[in-house]
């Protein structure tokens, strides 16, 4: 049986995946999947952009970076996404590829569709890479995303990653992403998920070398009956790894959010250095913002550390603000801005930062009524 | 005069880098001596090499210590022995406090406890005389501790311990004028005939509050310039260019 | 990869519940008939109403799974139960059977004679009669009542039937039934309106129980306005020839009124420690859990408050230690279902040796309970690259008006810090152990003198690793 032969099978043996705190629509798994429309910017001569082949040797490669990867979302999106996808890439940097000029896939789903992506990226030794994927709606009405992608760090090389997920608020987006961290290797993941009314997502870096290093920056909203489950596990193997996991977002309506942060140390990884935040600012007393903040920990020579941070926004601050001029909805809007910007700050690619921030504010405003108190909506002039 | 500390052609690396080239320097009962020298020139590392901070690595040379092997021994053996180093970034050691830390050291240093009253009592007086808050006492170890309060208490404890040698590790960096003049005054009525003090400083007004007997200047990892205070002076006036030609090579 | 595999099943309900999955493992001790309990009621004398409470208990733990989340339960022995819980079991043993390393430990922490032998679970009973008698006299002054489980539940029916199981319902997992079926012993508190009662309450009875105090039910209420604080246990580890401790502590706060309750459990290293502990706070009221958990080859413990009185606070300051094949699987939870309630939880372990602490927390802020601030503080001290130690919060926040901080920490004892002891003239292992006992400080000075005294030297061996 091959790859895909075995994966069909798992996929058929497994039963309906139910999930306990963001609940899985009935046919997550169901719908057809097609080939979704895609753009593809900024990739000079020599970094290969080859679509993502079912090859053997892909397999092979894929087959052990999948038996490090946790299945957090479940083994039926693993093998689902790499039974089923349609689209996919396999990229290889060069040693022309630098950081400011990124590599960029834009997605564009259409009404009703469902996509599914299988990536292989390979950061060679000494090379950098940046990349950046975007997920537009071409309409209003439900679209999906399933994927998994693997990305192998080499030694000594850099990879920045931005991936901004704005599809409309009727879709789905869930997704598997796993890192895989050489010697003396850097990577930024910049990871905002602004559309979609259910995001799931599962994000695992393996810090393999000595003085490797991993950064995930993640900005997200939640409005109306939004649902998210974001997870981010950073495992420590090599002596002296780093890791830093930021995570800001607002939460209104009755949106629902679960946001797990895990630092893992493995026995080896002496001398290392993890460090977890997350920031919820919560908006209506409907919502609900569950955390789990997870640190494990096997070598003793290591320090690890989480903050959490869940509360309604400062009154000084506010106070503040509108003693300046600053409307509530104006104050709240920048404070809510502000947050999602300073997990963007490290991120030197000004034109997709832009876009970002842009495509926040422009939801912000859209959701006026959901930043501003429901208690206090009444009374409130729109200036 | 009693050599309380003779260091011969003392090399150190740390991490694989090499950093004291080959230090020499003898240190007499009664006096105060004084190392200065541009950044990175191996002043600190001088002294955690004689306290024995694990990181550094004696490559080659030798150091005694009132006529003993300093090198040979374990760095609480050091400080039983009688040597002092005041740190330039002291620990937080939350939980323990300042009196019981004291204690325990005592302890270790005589061999039993001292007496508790006895000890307090002359604890609370020194922490009145160096301007230290009236609780500092029952306070965790440098908790909460602005900067000039924890070089207080690495004042306070060289005072409660009375060692041979004190080594004083960058003393006044950081700390206000009032604070430098208290600490130093400690240092010079400190100084007698039966110890010496090692003063390690960037700060060129030191002569405002003490006399040293001897002035060293210390660069790239070896002392390559001594004198007596006037070196001092003339560096505070013209700086370390003046001594350039000087220097012995 | 395995331990990976593990951990999704251990966290089940936490980092990777994203996923429901079911497993079962059914044991259970067939001698532990209706008849046996029947027997062991008629011999204590009790009220029909608890009979049947036990033989339901029964019926609900004979259909339970054990769980499989947590630490390995597949060791215990449930199938023996009855050998210790029936009317004449013989739990007397001769002191020779007991381990020489407890009976060091006894020595080094500086039990007396007398208690030896009734921790140790040698025939001969604690005699605390004495002592006893007096503070009966000065206790009565005030009303307050203090007896031991077995006669209260005769002498104070009315109150214990009230209470019972209320807060721990058999219902809730196969331990809590199996305590409902069998539980023997333990201590009874009331504080009647607006006491104070100004000195310590120690717990006595648990020395002398049936069962050698594996089941008992220890439950204290503090009527409106009154104050106690009620310390059980004690730094001595607890011998079990059966090795499981199921018992169960309920606290009862009503408003405005204090409670503070301070253990220290120490079980010998056969031992299962599967306490539950929970406590209810009406308006205003407090409860202050001051907790060391050292010793038991396996612990499962989570005190829990439920503050569902507007007002009301809890503060929970704990200290696990887990040496050479340890697993303590600690942690707290605190359930804000009431407006302006706060809590605080200090929470710091340190592992050793191969030890493994794992603390494991719940915080849980409902949709009516709006002003809520809470912090939680864990931190985690590993003593050496054997061991292991994992923090698993979960905050679950169901409404907009809180204000919750979070912090953990995991790390060794830094060099550094080592280094400034040592170049005082301290020694390195002294050094250690001042550091150890300074990051403990926080709760040993929430202990009354003795207890803190005896904490510090339970440390001690522990760092020395004679405990085996």
């Amino acid at each position: 049986m091959n790859y895909i032969e075995k994966h069909q099978q798992t996929l058929r043996g497994l039963a309906q995946p139910k999930w306990k705190r963001a609940p899985l629509p009935v046919d997550i798994l169901e719908k057809e999947v097609s080939p979704a429309a895609f753009l593809v910017k900024g990739n000079t001569p020599h970094i290969q952009v080859n679509p993502f082949s079912n090859d053997m040797n892909t397999h092979m490669q894929i087959g052990v970076l999948e038996s490090e990867f946790v299945d957090h979302l479940g083994q039926s999106f693993i093998s689902h996404a790499a039974a089923k996808s349609q689209n996919g890439f396999h990229i290889v940097s060069s040693r022309d590829s630098k950081l400011d000029f990124p590599l960029q896939i834009h997605y564009k789903l259409l009404d009703d569709a469902v996509m599914s992506e299988h990536n292989l990226i390979e950061v060679q030794p000494g090379h950098s890479l940046s990349v950046v994927l975007k997920y537009e709606s071409s309409g209003s009405e439900n679209s999906r995303h399933h994927g998994k992608t693997h990305i192998v760090v080499g030694a000594g090389s850099r990879l920045d990653i931005v991936r901004f997920q704005n599809l409309n608020t009727s879709s789905e987006f869930l997704d598997n992403i796993h890192f895989q961290v050489g010697e003396g290797g850097l990577v930024r993941f910049y990871d905002y998920q602004l559309g979609g009314y259910f995001k799931a997502t599962s994000c695992q870096s393996d810090l393999l070398g000595r003085h490797s290093r991993f950064e995930v920056y993640n900005g997200y909203l939640g409005f109306s009956e939004d649902k998210l489950d974001l997870s981010f596990v950073a495992k420590h193997y090599g002596a002296h790894s780093e890791s830093k996991i930021l995570g800001k977002g607002a939460l209104g309506g009755s949106a629902r959010k679960t946001f797990r942060g895990t630092l893992d140390f493995k026995s080896g990884s002496k001398s290392s250095v993890g460090q977890e935040e997350e920031f919820v600012l919560l908006l209506s007393p409907d919502v609900n913002a569950d955390s789990i903040p997870a640190l494990m920990c096997e070598e003793d020579d290591v320090i690890g550390e989480h903050a959490a941070s869940v509360g309604r926004m400062d009154s000084d601050l506010l106070f503040y603000m509108m003693s300046r001029g600053f409307s509530e909805e104006e104050a709240r809007r920048t404070l809510i801005q502000a947050a999602i910007a300073d997990t963007l700050e490290s991120l030197d690619l000004q034109e997709i930062k832009e876009e970002i921030l842009g495509a926040f504010e422009s939801r912000l405003l859209e959701s006026r009524a959901a930043i501003l108190h429901p208690a206090k909506q009444t009374s409130t002039t729109h200036s | 005069m009693e050599h309380i500390l003779k260091v011969n052609q003392l090399h150190s690396s740390v991490e694989g880098k090499n950093i004291l080239k080959g230090v020499n320097l003898n240190i007499k009962a009664g006096e105060i001596h004084v190392i200065m020298g541009p950044n990175g020139a191996g002043k600190s590392t001088l002294a955690n090499v004689l306290m024995g901070h694990p990181e550094h690595e004696v490559v080659s040379g030798e150091a005694t210590f009132a006529g003993k092997d300093l090198l040979d021994m374990k760095v609480d053996q050091r400080a039983r022995e009688g040597l002092f180093l005041s740190f330039q970034y002291p620990q937080v050691i939350p939980g323990v406090s300042v009196e019981g830390f004291v204690r325990q050291a005592l302890t270790e240093k005589d061999g039993k406890k001292p007496s508790m009253f006895a000890m307090k009592a002359e604890l609370d007086g020194h922490i009145i005389k160096l301007g230290l808050p009236k609780d500092t006492a029952s306070r965790s170890l440098n908790q909460g501790f602005s900067g000039g309060e924890k070089k207080k208490n690495e004042m306070l404890q060289m005072t409660m311990l009375n060692p041979k040698l004190a080594i004083l590790d960058e003393t006044d960096s950081g700390l206000d004028v009032d604070a430098i003049r208290t600490v130093y005054e400690k240092v010079q009525s400190y100084s007698s005939p039966d110890n010496a003090v090692l003063v390690i400083t960037h700060y060129n007004k030191i002569l405002q509050y003490i006399k040293p007997d001897h002035v060293h200047i210390m660069v790239d990892g070896k002392i390559v310039l001594s004198g007596t205070s006037e070196l001092a002076d003339q560096i505070e006036r013209e700086g370390y260019e003046s001594i350039k030609g000087d220097v012995m090579s | 990869m395995n331990r990976e595999k593990t951990q999704i099943a251990d966290i089940d309900r936490g980092v990777y519940d994203i996923i429901n999955e079911e497993r079962h493992v059914f044991k259970t001790d067939k001698g532990l008939t209706e008849e046996i309990i029947r027997e062991i009621s008629k011999e204590k004398n009790e009220p029909e109403w608890m009979t049947e409470f036990r033989l339901k208990s029964l019926e609900i733990y004979n259909a339970k799974p054990i769980p499989t989340w947590g630490a390995d339960l597949s060791d215990l022995d449930v199938e023996n139960i009855v050998h210790y819980v029936k009317p004449d079991a013989d739990l007397s043993r001769s002191w020779d059977e007991v381990p020489d390393d407890i009976k060091e430990t006894f020595d080094r922490l500086g039990i007396p004679e007398a208690e030896r032998e009734s921790l140790a679970g040698v025939g001969a009973q604690y005699d605390s009669e004495v002592v006893y008698h007096s503070l009966q006299d000065e206790l009565k002054e005030q009303g307050v009542v203090y007896l031991d489980m077995d006669t209260a539940v005769k002498t104070h029916e009315d109150i214990v039937k009230k209470y019972f199981m209320t807060l721990i319902r058999p219902n809730d997992h196969k331990f809590a039934a199996l305590h409902g079926a069998v539980w023997s012993g333990g201590s009874f508190v009331y504080v009647p309106e607006g006491v104070q009662v100004e000195i310590p309450l120690q717990s006595y009875f648990r020395l002398n129980a049936k069962g050698a105090g594996q089941f008992e039910h220890t439950m204290i209420v503090v009527e409106k306005g009154a104050k106690l604080h009620f310390i059980e246990g004690c730094s001595a580890p607890k011998y079990g020839v059966q090795n499981i401790h199921a018992g169960a502590v309920e606290l009862f706060v009503k408003d405005d009124a204090t409670l503070r309750y301070s253990t220290i459990e120490n079980w010998s290293r056969n031992m299962y420690n599967l306490n539950t502990k929970r406590c209810v706070v009406d308006a205003r009221g407090r409860i202050e859990w001051v907790s060391g958990s050292f010793g038991s080859k396996v612990s499962m413990l989570y005190p829990m408050s439920i503050l569902r009185g507007e007002g009301a606070s809890s503060e929970f300051t704990g200290i696990t230690f887990a040496a050479e094949g340890q697993y303590l699987d600690t942690g707290t939870k605190v359930v804000h279902s009431a407006p302006n309630t706060t809590s605080t939880v200090h929470s710091k372990s340190i592992s050793k040796g191969g030890g493994h602490a794992f603390y494991r927390g719940l915080l849980r802020v409902t949709k009516n309970a709006t002003g809520v601030k809470s912090t939680v503080n864990c931190e985690s001290l590993m003593l050496d690259s054997q061991s292991k130690s994992d923090t698993l919060p979960i905050i679950e926040v169901d409404n907009d008006q809180v204000d919750i901080g979070h912090e953990a920490r995991i790390g060794r004892i830094s060099d550094e810090a080592i280094f400034y002891l040592m170049s005082r003239g301290i020694p390195e292992e002294e050094a250690r152990a001042m550091i150890v006992r300074g990051f403990v400080e926080p709760i040993t000075k929430e202990l009354p003198l003795e207890y803190a005294v005896e904490l510090n030297k339970l440390i001690e061996l522990e760092l020395e690793g004679t405990i085996g």
